[in-house]
């Protein structure tokens, strides 16, 4: 009775084993994608797809980063990414794609087939970060800084703020991407990545979009500027002039708030309220920092912060793009659903903007 | 005997598992339409059912279904409609283990065969539906507590989240103003049937003491609102009905920052697998025991009842890989199908377990 | 005594010719003028020295026969008999027979090879008693005992093992035992048909009635400590003459966890060790087998900078995942074993042998990745954290277990077996009890606070 048993759960575990070699792939027969860039192909129509391998490393102590870039062009990426799995011996895996570059000509025409071929394949993370690459995708990907020990993980470090946290570079996953493509009301962004040569890139503008391709780029001023107002707790430093000195103030907290006011019909206004804490960090003059300098060091940064916020917002508005999402966030305060969009859309460009920075320097430094 | 805790157990398992698949879906398809006082309603109804039916099994201790049909209406009654109710049980037990079949296909193992998931699945649900109802309850109460706070931290993960848009929440929030809808209702329902489960489990329960049933319409109100509004936060008012598992695309949706795992997905999953896959065993549990009832009675002959509940669960196995040819639109299907049919036959339940308690009190008078 | 019992009337001589042909009988005739006295024992289970002590010189001090008698008659242990049977058995456990005019007496003069009460070995503790149960009965129920004075600790001998007539002794404390729980047990030890019972764990396997199990149901300890606190609790405590160890039922599976300087430590220091000891079961269980998901199905799961690194240190590996892992971990098993059964002398030796020098070199061939070497490692070393040898072998095996359903399913497989050893540890009883559940404090110890409240 009991070899009997026995008997029977061998012959299980061996049927066991019989069904795992199918569907055994272990991690050394997989080659990571790490980094997928979208190019325009040379014919009208097609994608030059290109794949940024990372090869696990035997010897791991050693700083040697081996990295492959596979493209292809055809007219579909699935049929792209089907034929470039013939130039390698190893199994492609997606699964840790962390970065989809778009090439600057593909964002210029249209993002939609891109996002939607992104978001719908299964292997494909939600949290993967989208990014225009100038000149190109492929260009981009190509980007080999010398610091680097894992492929691309200065790329996804950068994007994802683990590492630096630039006040220039703002992240988008895909997700965020998918919703305002298809949201009313809010406009998609971009982060736009430059090639600097071989071992540099540079993250420090932002494309705005409408649902469809890139109709702004946004200089890095404007940049971090609208990263303060999208995002909180900003680490940056602004200027404040105040007599003939030149001061620069970190920010060590950073909050932004809107309210849209359409009380009076005919004069609509969004009133942003910016609240800084911060500390002295640069000083160009040689006088000693009073608490009274402090104060008015303060209101000048104030007053130069919301000169610039304002230049930013009517530009942002005069293109017609809603990157803020401020429809959204006027049809969730109003009930009648049917037409809060188009009374939306004849009130948002004649939208003025209030302004009202609150800089507090706190510190001196740690000298006076 | 089981305290009455392990009803909480029971309720707060069916309040979770609504969240994987047709629930959300249903609600989100009615977002513009009325999803908003359907949930309301569903709260108002669930509490009701699940006083109503607490109310009257009490007054049968001990008894489970088959006992109360038994000894109250006519064998030719009770038989088919004990049969019927085994068969929704049983295909709830189904439709729960097909839809993860069909996630760990998405999001966890591409590479594997469908088959090879199902048996997997199938071989634990099987054997562990045989084990008597007080250890199951012991182990659904061990699940929850691996399980609960790996869910409670995706949820508030998923709302601190900075990206989360309010907005899009607000948004949803101001088209309320709709009269509610009955696919809705069907679907927040299930939310709080839980209770349901007690048709099989009374048998462990002597005397269910209920003390605040507001705190379960308080926790299906606020599992409704999570499980309906947050997805809406991650992708969009719009982009939202583009998805297929709403919820497990939001959890892929959730970074975690500083962990081995950084994506919220595969915690999620984890949760939701171990949580349904008991539900599954509960689930075919009740249909299990309400099949061995219609069958020739097997008390102190232990070979005979291992042979009929071999049958039964080779039967609900069988089944199930025949379900496996499903697409997922027919399941889904399917799934709002049975969502109707499923709240029809509670309230049938309740009206009928009344019945019996009349009848029951008649003769004894 | 075959056919012709003696029921009456036990006889010097037939005592003789029943045991003639035993080398270590001692037939001795004490004489002083008043008259004489015959002395009988068996050398080798009786101590010389008692003897000598209170049976042959109180002999001569006396001088009187008659006197004497009375005298060792009346000595306490010792008992007057009159059938044959009894006076055999008595002589053979270790009494000394004196005959006096046509009357037997026996005394007790049982020498007890008793090693003295000795340290732990299998479950040491930091701080704490350290004294182990010994290999002898009576200085163990002595042990006992001592560290538990109430009334209600009530002992209850028997005997079984045809052959080996092992004495085994139950004990409980009748206030606050579960009285099915000891009813049941008995029940299974008078069904209980053996010819020699040598071992604690033996028995243990004999009072379980299921035979496909894999956890332990009853503990078994060396501590006297662990005893006392479990009789406190009211549970039942089996003794076994000539073991050293005792048996703990119903037991389920926290009591497995807590190790007795649990109650020594300041509270949060004891519910970190506990926490550590729970974490060390989940990373002895799982790791293997995630590792194997990890590698081979899931690479998805971890990071990105965790993948390369595995997917980087397996590299040189020639053979699966699935292969590496029960490769190292047999490997692993050896070296557990072989330091067990070695002298303690060599025993580190095997260790650094094993440990250090194969696995380097294993990683060094490219055999075995490094990553794997740390997890075997860990896995090895944590399953040590738990305190009772009896669980710490079952999750041992356990592994295996999670590995293979890692193997043919991945992630999947291991969640599958997790559900499926939950509501199995559910399904199970000890003794009635509830084996496994979330709130321990349901169905033990609820006793011992209700007294300790009541009280």
């Amino acid at each position: 009775m009991r070899t009997k048993k026995g008997a029977v759960f061998l012959l299980l575990l061996l049927v066991c084993m019989t069904v795992t070699g199918c569907n055994f792939k272990d991690i050394d027969r997989r080659i990571f994608v790490v980094a997928i860039g979208i190019d325009p192909g040379k014919v009208e129509g097609t994608f030059k797809v290109s794949l940024k391998l990372a090869i696990p490393q035997g010897d791991v102590t050693k700083i040697d980063e081996k990295m492959q870039i596979l493209t292809e062009e055809s007219e579909s990426i699935s049929e792209a990414l089907r034929r470039m799995k013939s130039k390698v011996e190893k199994e492609l895996d997606y699964v840790h794609c962390k970065s989809l570059i778009l090439g600057e000509q593909i964002a210029a025409k249209d993002i939609r087939h891109v996002t939607d071929w992104a978001v719908r394949r299964r292997d494909i993370q939600l949290i993967l970060n989208f990014a225009v690459g100038r000149p190109g995708a492929l260009e981009v990907l190509q980007v080999k800084p010398p610091s680097e020990r894992i492929p691309s993980n200065s790329l996804i470090l950068a994007m994802s703020g683990q590492g630096t946290e630039s006040p220039f570079i703002s992240s988008v996953y895909s997700y965020q991407l998918m919703r305002s493509i298809y949201e009313n009301g809010i406009d998609p962004i971009l982060p736009i990545i430059e090639a600097q040569g071989e071992e540099q890139f540079l993250i420090d503008k932002i494309a705005l979009l409408d649902k469809k391709k890139i109709k702004l780029v946004l200089t890095p001023d404007e940049t971090r500027l609208f990263n303060l107002l999208s995002r909180s707790n900003l680490r940056t430093n602004f200027p404040a002039h105040l007599g003939g000195g030149m001061y620069q103030y970190y920010t060590e907290s950073s909050s932004s708030s809107y309210r849209i006011v359409t009380q009076q019909e005919d004069n609509p206004y969004i009133r942003y309220n910016i609240k800084i804490r911060a500390i002295l960090e640069e000083n160009s003059t040689e006088d000693m920092v009073t608490h009274h300098m402090l104060k008015e060091i303060g209101e000048s940064g104030a007053a130069e912060l919301s000169k610039a916020v304002t230049a930013l917002l009517i530009k942002i508005r005069d293109s017609g793009m809603d990157p803020m999402g401020w429809g959204l966030h006027y049809g969730a305060r109003h009930w009648n659903n049917d037409t809060e969009m188009a009374v939306w859309e004849s009130l948002y460009p004649r939208l003025k903007f209030q302004v009202k920075a609150d800089v507090d320097v706190k510190y001196s430094g740690m000298i006076k | 005997m089981a305290k009455s805790r392990y009803f909480y157990c029971l309720f707060l398992m069916n309040t979770l598992i609504n969240i994987i698949n047709f629930a959300p879906r249903e609600l989100i398809d009615a977002r513009f339409d009325g999803a908003q006082s359907s949930i309301l309603v569903a709260v108002a109804t669930g509490t009701l059912f699940i006083y109503l039916f607490t109310k009257v099994i009490n007054k049968f201790p001990g008894q489970g279904l088959p006992e109360i049909f038994g000894s109250a209406l006519p064998k030719l009654l009770a038989a088919p409609l004990i049969f019927v109710y085994a068969v929704l049980w049983y295909m709830a037990g189904a439709l729960i283990l097909l839809s993860f079949v069909d996630i760990t296909l998405r999001f966890i193992s591409p590479d594997t065969g469908p088959y090879a998931i199902l048996f997997g699945f199938l071989a634990v649900v099987c054997l562990c539906s045989r084990i008597d109802s007080l250890s199951l309850l012991y182990g659904l109460e061990v699940t929850l507590g691996i399980t609960l706070p790996l869910i409670l931290y995706t949820t508030v993960k998923a709302i601190i989240n900075p990206d989360f848009s309010w907005d899009a929440v607000l948004q949803v929030m101001t088209h309320s103003l709709h009269a509610p809808d009955m696919n809705s209702i069907a679907a927040a329902t299930f939310t709080f049937s839980g209770y349901i489960n007690l048709a099989v489990f009374n048998r462990v329960f002597h005397g269910l003491k209920l003390k605040h049933i507001w705190i379960l319409s308080l926790e299906g109100f606020l599992v409704l609102a999570i499980c309906f509004f947050v997805p809406i936060g991650y992708h969009g008012t719009v982009g939202i009905e583009r998805h297929v598992y709403t919820w497990f695309t939001t959890a892929d949706s959730i970074r975690i920052e500083a962990f081995l795992i950084e994506r919220m997905l595969y915690i999620f999953y984890f949760a939701y697998i171990t949580l349904s896959l008991v539900s599954a065993i509960i689930q075919w549990h009740v249909g299990k025991e309400l099949l061995l009832s219609l069958l020739p009675s097997t008390a102190k002959k232990p070979k005979k009842k291992l042979r009929q509940e071999i049958v039964i669960l080779v039967l609900f196995a069988a089944g199930a890989l025949a379900l496996m040819r499903m697409d997922q639109y027919d399941l889904n299907m399917l799934g709002v199908f049975l969502l109707h049919i499923r709240w029809y036959g509670e309230l049938l339940l309740i009206l009928l377990l009344f019945w019996c308690y009349w009848i029951v009190r008649r003769r004894r008078a | 005594m075959s056919g012709q019992l003696h029921k009456q009337g036990v006889t010097l001589e037939w005592i003789r010719g029943q045991l003639s042909g035993f080398g270590d009988l001692e037939d001795k005739i004490m004489a002083v003028p008043s008259g004489e006295v015959s002395l009988l024992y068996i050398k080798s289970v009786t101590d010389g020295q008692t003897i000598s002590r209170n049976v042959v010189a109180p002999f001569y001090e006396m001088g009187d026969p008659a006197a004497y008698y009375s005298y060792i008659a009346d000595y306490p242990g010792s008992e007057e008999v009159t059938e044959g049977t009894r006076a055999l058995d008595l002589l053979l456990s270790g009494y000394a027979c004196i005959g006096q005019a046509g009357r037997l007496c026996f005394f007790d003069a049982l020498k007890a090879e008793v090693s003295g009460v000795k340290e732990t070995i299998t479950e040491s503790i930091s701080q704490g008693p350290s004294d182990a149960l010994g290999e002898s009965l009576a200085v163990n129920l002595n042990l006992i005992r001592r560290r538990y004075q109430s009334s209600s600790l009530k002992m209850e001998f028997t005997i079984i093992g045809n052959v080996s007539k092992t004495k085994v002794a139950i004990l409980y404390d009748e206030s606050r035992v579960n009285h099915n729980v000891l009813a049941e047990l008995k029940e299974k030890l008078d069904s209980l048909k053996l010819d020699v019972l040598q071992a604690a764990g033996e028995l243990e396997k004999y009072i379980s009635s299921d035979k496909l199990r894999i956890f332990p149901k009853t503990i078994v300890t060396e501590r006297p400590d662990r005893v006392v606190f479990n009789l406190a609790e009211g549970k039942v405590a089996v003794m076994l003459d000539t073991t050293g160890y005792a048996i703990v039922l119903p037991s389920i599976f926290n009591d497995f966890f807590t190790a007795m300087d649990d109650k020594i430590h300041l509270p949060f220091v004891g519910r970190f060790l506990k926490l550590l000891r729970i974490l060390g079961v989940a990373m002895t269980l799982w790791l293997p087998a995630l590792y194997i998901a990890f590698t081979s199905y899931n690479p998805e799961i971890v990071r990105v900078q965790i993948a390369l690194l595995i997917g980087g240190s397996r590299a040189t590996v020639p053979y699966p995942s699935f292969v590496e892992v029960i490769l190292m971990m047999i490997m692993m098993e050896f070296l557990t074993e072989a330091s067990l059964r070695l002298p303690r002398a060599i025993g580190p030796t095997a260790t650094t042998v094993g440990g250090l020098i194969l696995g380097q070199a294993a990683t060094a061939a490219g055999l075995i990745g490094n990553i794997m070497i740390i997890l075997v490692s860990v896995v090895a070393i944590s399953n040590f954290l738990i305190p009772l040898n009896m669980m710490s072998f079952s999750i041992r095996v356990l592994k295996y277990f999670f590995v293979v359903a890692a193997a043919v399913l991945g992630l999947v497989g291991v969640v599958i077996c997790l559900v499926g050893f939950t509501m199995y540890l559910c399904s199970q009883r000890s003794f009635g009890q509830p084996y496994f559940k979330l709130f321990f404090l349901d169905t033990l110890g609820t006793t011992l606070r209700k007294k300790s409240g009541g009280e």
